[in-house]
């Protein structure tokens, strides 16, 4: 399945905190091509994390627009923004993002259960992935007994599950040591390519960020209202 | 009035509410037993019915007899009268005691020897009566017989040195102590001779009150000017007529 | 999502905080027992209550007297009686005969002398009540210790309070009583003359084996039918001329049982038409129904605070799992949870949680009552009385259950909702 264009045009987003207005991204523009594979680099407090949240369609935009795959997303709320993170979207967070109370299949099998497969289709799809990201022999484990390595492979699985047509990773390996980083990270890259999906990646690495087809760096903007 | 209500109301609400929900005493008793459906007759003289004891319901030694020896489903009717010959309880005492057909019957029937003083004729009414009340050998039938009345203090009052503390004499200071042991050695011969006869229990109590004479305990029988025995000469009588009373018992047909 | 995967993910929530679970349930499993056991309790009760209201019992019990109509003879519960009346088998069979008279129970009674244990206790007159002791449970006579004596017995009699009074006993103590031994003489007069006897006694020995209260039979001795016509067949050969008073009805009274509560007017005042006082605690009963009404509010209410406070309980846990699971609930988003299906999660976390809580406090409540049951049961057979039946009313499995369940996903609503509007952004930790 192909990936998804995207294109970002004057978005701004301010948060409000105790300290004052603090504006993250002003007029921010930004074209990605289907497939491409973007690192997002830029200091604490740049907007990276926005940025991929608003794409992702966790956060409503202030102002501005972002269109993925022609859709608008500024016209998308409540079950059709539900929809768009299902059908479009796999999320890779930092801290992995995985259900404590669930064993690393059932994670996995989680994130197609909101689309209404059948529940045979989910777990062969599952037994798929885990044996794609080379986990399947911790199925049954729950995120508590696995490595960082293995949890991040299972939430790269949970991300695939729904096929999505655009990858957003938040720092996928922040909590990873260098030699299992760099594992998650070619796995990452060859999932990305293998399914053809659109691939956004947060880092601070410049080392993982030369990996990516394009790099784009973020500048904190901060202005006290 | 409206407190009242309201007590009563309240009080009724807990009754039900404590029928639900609390537990009683445990002061249950289990069922009796019946026994066997006894009946026993007291016949006799004015000592029979409890003279001169403050509370004759209690404390007559056939009351006391009854209450001791019988099982609690026994019936008990005590017919004892005072002065009364044995003419006149044959015809007061004996029909009520044959209407009852009793099992057991007790019979001290002493009057006579103040009252008629004929203990020939008297051994001969006595042997009928006592035929009369058997019913064939159905009733068990003890007889007593009189005790020494020389140491009653009704009659020590009468002597010519009464003791210390002795009351006005009632019968007479002429009263023949020895004239009357004689008339009751009379009568006990009538009564023994009677009992014999009819194949009946004699109870001694003439023998019985010497032998607390000998020890020392008679006086003890007897309370203030009396001719009758007080509550402790009761409960002595009972205890005499006891063990025939319960072997006519065991003997029942 | 569908329902099977949200029970699912509901479940596996619970199963990771058993802990905090457990003591949710708990708490609602208390709430539920204590709300059953007291529904099922008060129900048997009032079942019972019913019943004896309904079909004719003890409460529905009307108590002739022999004697005539008083003034006001229907609109009082206990009216005073007018002159004496006898009541003769033929009063009994017309009576019997009445449409709205269930049964009638005659009551025999027959003056006694009394020699009670204690010799401080001077020997005394009154009067030995008898009746078909095997009909004592649809009377209005409590026992308040002990219990009524055996229906055919000559030896066992139970006493009343005046008796207590006599030998210096309360109703407190009144344990003391059972167990010892009165002696009761019927009494019986000759012709006084010279060569006759006067009056003597019938002396039976008798046991008593309880204690009844006295409002319903004036004598302070209680024995089997057969007793006292014994005794009434021995005074009964009194001497006409001797002056001894003997009563002239032969019944001392009538317990007559109506068809149900409802029928108590009616048969009194046909009762009082034949020409016999009545009385019956019917106005009494209709306001114990009243008060046992409001009793019976008071303990549901008392229930349903004590759920309340488990559905707080519940609202608790739940909105501190909420708080703790705020990046789990924004990631679940992430993955394409819709708001509703997060709604749905918890709703039926705190389903699961009332439902569980529901049926074992349901199960623990009925226990509680079938040992309350028990205790009762043992009171009411010491008294001669018919035990209660605890059995498990369907509207209190429901309520128990089903209300527990309810009560927990309406105390879910806040939370759940709560976990829905969290923003998905939560998936990424806070800006």
């Amino acid at each position: 399945m192909a990936g998804v264009p995207i294109s970002v045009r004057d978005v701004s987003m301010r948060y409000s905190t105790r300290g004052g207005a603090v504006e993250v991204l002003a007029d921010f523009d930004l074209a990605v091509d289907a497939g491409e594979r973007l690192a997002i680099m830029g200091p604490s407090g740049a907007g990276k994390t926005t940025l991929l949240a608003l794409i992702g369609g966790l956060e409503a935009i202030q102002r501005g627009s972002i269109v993925v795959g022609g859709t608008d997303l500024a016209h998308l709320h409540g079950d059709a923004l539900a929809a768009y993170r299902y059908q479009t979207v796999g999320f890779v967070f930092q801290h992995f993002g995985l259900l404590g109370n669930l064993s690393a299949r059932e994670n996995i099998e989680l994130a197609m259960s909101f689309g209404g497969r059948s529940s045979r289709d989910r777990r062969a799809r599952a037994q798929l992935l885990l044996d794609a990201v080379g986990i399947a022999h911790r199925a049954d484990h729950r995120p508590a007994e696995l490595s960082g390595g293995e949890s991040q492979r299972v939430a790269l699985a949970r991300a695939l599950a729904n096929e999505p047509r655009l990858l957003l990773a938040d720092e996928p390996t922040g909590n990873l040591d260098g030699e299992t980083a760099e594992r998650v990270l070619e796995l990452l890259d060859r999932t990305a390519a293998d399914s053809g999906a659109t691939l956004l990646t947060v880092t601070h690495d410049p080392a993982v960020a030369r990996r990516f087809d394009r790099i784009i760096q973020l500048e904190p903007r901060v202005i006290a209202s | 009035m409206m407190r009242g209500r309201a007590v009563r109301l309240l009080a009724a609400t807990l009754v039900v509410i404590g029928s639900a929900c609390s537990r009683g005493s445990n002061a249950t008793v289990p069922p009796t037993r019946r026994g066997p459906n006894l009946t026993y007759v007291a016949i006799g003289n004015g000592e029979t019915a409890g003279n001169s004891v403050k509370n004759r319901i209690r404390s007559a030694w056939p009351q006391i007899v009854y209450r001791t020896v019988f099982p609690r489903s026994a019936i008990f009717v005590n017919l004892g009268q005072n002065s009364v010959t044995i003419d006149e309880a044959a015809a007061s005492q004996l029909p009520v005691a044959l209407s009852l057909a009793p099992d057991v019957v007790t019979v001290e029937l002493t009057d006579d020897t103040f009252l008629t003083r004929d203990a020939t004729g008297y051994q001969a009414k006595l042997e009928r009566f006592v035929q009369r009340l058997q019913r064939g050998g159905r009733t068990r039938v003890i007889l007593g017989n009189i005790p020494p009345g020389d140491r009653e203090p009704g009659v020590l009052a009468c002597t010519p040195n009464p003791p210390a503390g002795s009351g006005p004499c009632r019968i007479g200071s002429g009263f023949d102590i020895d004239a009357s042991n004689a008339r009751d050695a009379e009568f006990n011969q009538a009564i023994a001779a009677a009992a014999a006869a009819s194949a009946v229990p004699l109870v001694d109590l003439h023998a019985a009150f010497l032998r607390a004479r000998a020890a020392g305990n008679e006086d003890a029988f007897y309370a203030g000017n009396d001719f009758s025995p007080n509550e402790a000469g009761h409960a002595f009588i009972a205890r005499q007529f006891e063990p025939a009373v319960r072997a006519a018992l065991k003997s029942r047909p | 999502m569908n329902w099977p995967d949200a029970f699912l993910a509901a479940l596996r929530s619970l199963d990771r905080r058993a802990g905090r679970a457990a003591l949710t349930v708990l708490a609602v499993a208390l709430a539920a027992a204590l709300l059953s056991a007291l529904l099922i309790v008060s129900t048997a009760a009032r079942t019972r209550v019913l019943d004896q209201l309904a079909k004719g019992g003890p409460l529905a019990g009307i108590q002739v007297a022999a004697a005539a109509p008083g003034p006001q003879a229907l609109d009082a519960d206990t009216p005073r009686p007018g002159r004496p009346r006898d009541i003769d088998a033929d009063a009994v069979r017309r009576i019997r005969a009445l449409r709205s008279v269930r049964s009638v129970v005659t009551l025999e009674s027959n003056p006694v002398l009394a020699v009670a244990p204690s010799a401080a206790i001077q020997p005394f007159q009154d009067t030995l009540a008898g009746l078909d002791l095997r009909r004592v449970r649809t009377l209005p006579i409590t026992v308040i210790v002990g219990r009524s004596p055996t229906p055919d017995s000559l030896t066992e009699v139970a006493v009343t309070e005046g008796y207590l009074r006599r030998v210096g006993l309360t109703r407190a103590t009144a344990a003391k009583a059972v167990g010892t031994e009165v002696e009761i003489g019927a009494p019986r007069s000759f012709p006084s003359s010279r060569d006759r006897i006067d009056v003597r006694g019938r002396w039976t020995r008798a046991e008593i084996v309880g204690v009844v209260a006295q409002q319903a039979i004036d004598a302070q001795f209680l024995g089997s039918r057969a007793m006292v016509r014994a005794a009434r067949a021995w005074t009964a050969q009194s001497d006409p001329d001797s002056g001894f008073e003997l009563p002239s009805s032969r019944y001392a009274g009538l317990f007559v049982v109506a068809d149900g509560l409802d029928r108590v007017g009616s048969a009194r005042a046909s009762i009082t038409r034949l020409g016999y006082s009545t009385s019956s605690p019917e106005n009494l009963i209709e306001t114990v129904r009243r008060y046992l009404r409001v009793v019976e509010i008071v303990l549901a209410g008392i229930g349903l605070i004590a759920l309340a406070i488990a559905a707080l309980g519940i609202t608790n846990a739940l909105l501190a799992a909420v708080r703790e699971r705020r990046r789990e609930i924004g990631v679940l988003k992430a993955i394409g949870a819709r708001d509703r299906d997060v709604r749905r999660i918890f709703l039926i976390e705190a389903g699961i949680t009332g439902l569980i809580g529901g049926l074992v406090g349901t199960v623990a409540g009925y226990g509680i009552a079938r040992i309350l049951g028990a205790v009762v049961n043992q009171y009411l057979v010491d008294q001669g009385l018919p035990g209660v039946g605890i059995g498990l009313p369907a509207l209190v499995v429901v309520g128990g259950v089903l209300g527990s369940a309810m009560l927990a996903v309406l105390a879910g609503i806040t939370p759940a909702q709560r976990a829905a509007r969290l923003p998905a952004r939560q998936a990424m930790g806070d800006a």
